[in-house]
């Protein structure tokens, strides 16, 4: 898995997370994000399109870093999910706590 | 060459036993994988698969043994000829059944939804059957996977 960071603009961070989201790689999400956190920085864009897999390891990173964000009255957004990553989303219940748009430009016109 | 077909018998091994360590849950997973291939799942059946897999393998790895006492986890897979992937996962850990642990609120605002239990609920949700039982000191978590899964 791969954490990049794309631009800041607007208050938000945009990122893009490639690979495999699993149980050996989650923790890189979350040190990652909370490094930004430990920054000021509180609202974020993730750009999924290259994400391939997540499980409920990975699940389970984004839910810590979205209460988080949450509490700080930030924001976390995700875009351009594939159909494999979206079922997870869904079968999990995760599209209707996380907000999910179709591609960045969606998430930037919210 | 034979055609591929879903009573095509999975070719040996069907025996993984390695240290239930987390640097060889991709072992396990490609193992596994590689057999449902053979077995002419979709794409979406098998991402489903490695999705229960994960967690079952992640509950062994962290809940099986003590630091101090490592142990191995057992992967079988069975070839039944009837189409459905059988799995055994083993390991000779403390005494644990990952189906008793309960399933979260899915409808649960955010703030509110608990971090752990999704696991379980992804195992319980995409097999077609899951059982646990203790045998020989052993835990052992079996589940079947059809082709198709409906629910």
């Amino acid at each position: 898995m791969e954490i990049k960071e794309l631009k800041r603009e607007n208050e938000f961070l945009t990122a893009t997370l490639s690979g495999r989201m699993d149980a050996i790689t989650a923790t890189e999400f979350t040190n990652q994000f909370e490094g930004w956190l430990a920054e000021s920085q509180k609202s974020f864009t993730i750009d999924c399109s290259q994400l391939d897999y997540i499980s409920s390891a990975g699940l389970r990173a984004i839910l810590i870093i979205a209460k988080k964000v949450r509490a700080l009255d930030g924001k976390l957004q995700l875009a351009a999910l594939q159909e494999s990553v979206q079922t997870v989303f869904e079968i999990s219940g995760f599209d209707k706590i996380i907000p999910i748009f179709a591609n960045l430009d969606d998430a930037a016109a919210q | 060459m034979p055609p591929l077909s879903n009573n095509r018998k999975p070719t040996t091994p069907n025996l993984l036993e390695l240290p239930a360590k987390l640097e060889n849950l991709p072992r396990f997973m490609t193992f596994v994988c590689e057999q449902a291939r053979q077995f002419d799942f979709t794409d979406k059946r098998t991402l489903e698969i490695e999705l229960v897999l994960e967690e079952a393998l992640v509950n062994v790895i962290e809940y099986a043994y003590p630091a101090e006492q490592p142990g191995n986890l057992i992967l079988h897979l069975e070839g039944k000829h009837d189409g459905k992937l059988h799995l055994e996962i083993k390991d000779r850990g403390v005494s644990f059944n990952p189906l008793e642990r309960a399933a979260p609120d899915l409808e649960a605002e955010l703030m509110e939804r608990p971090i752990g239990g999704l696991g379980i609920f992804l195992m319980k949700e995409l097999t077609d059957g899951i059982t646990w039982h203790r045998e020989d000191n052993e835990n052992c978590l079996s589940i079947i996977f059809e082709p198709r899964h409906v629910k």
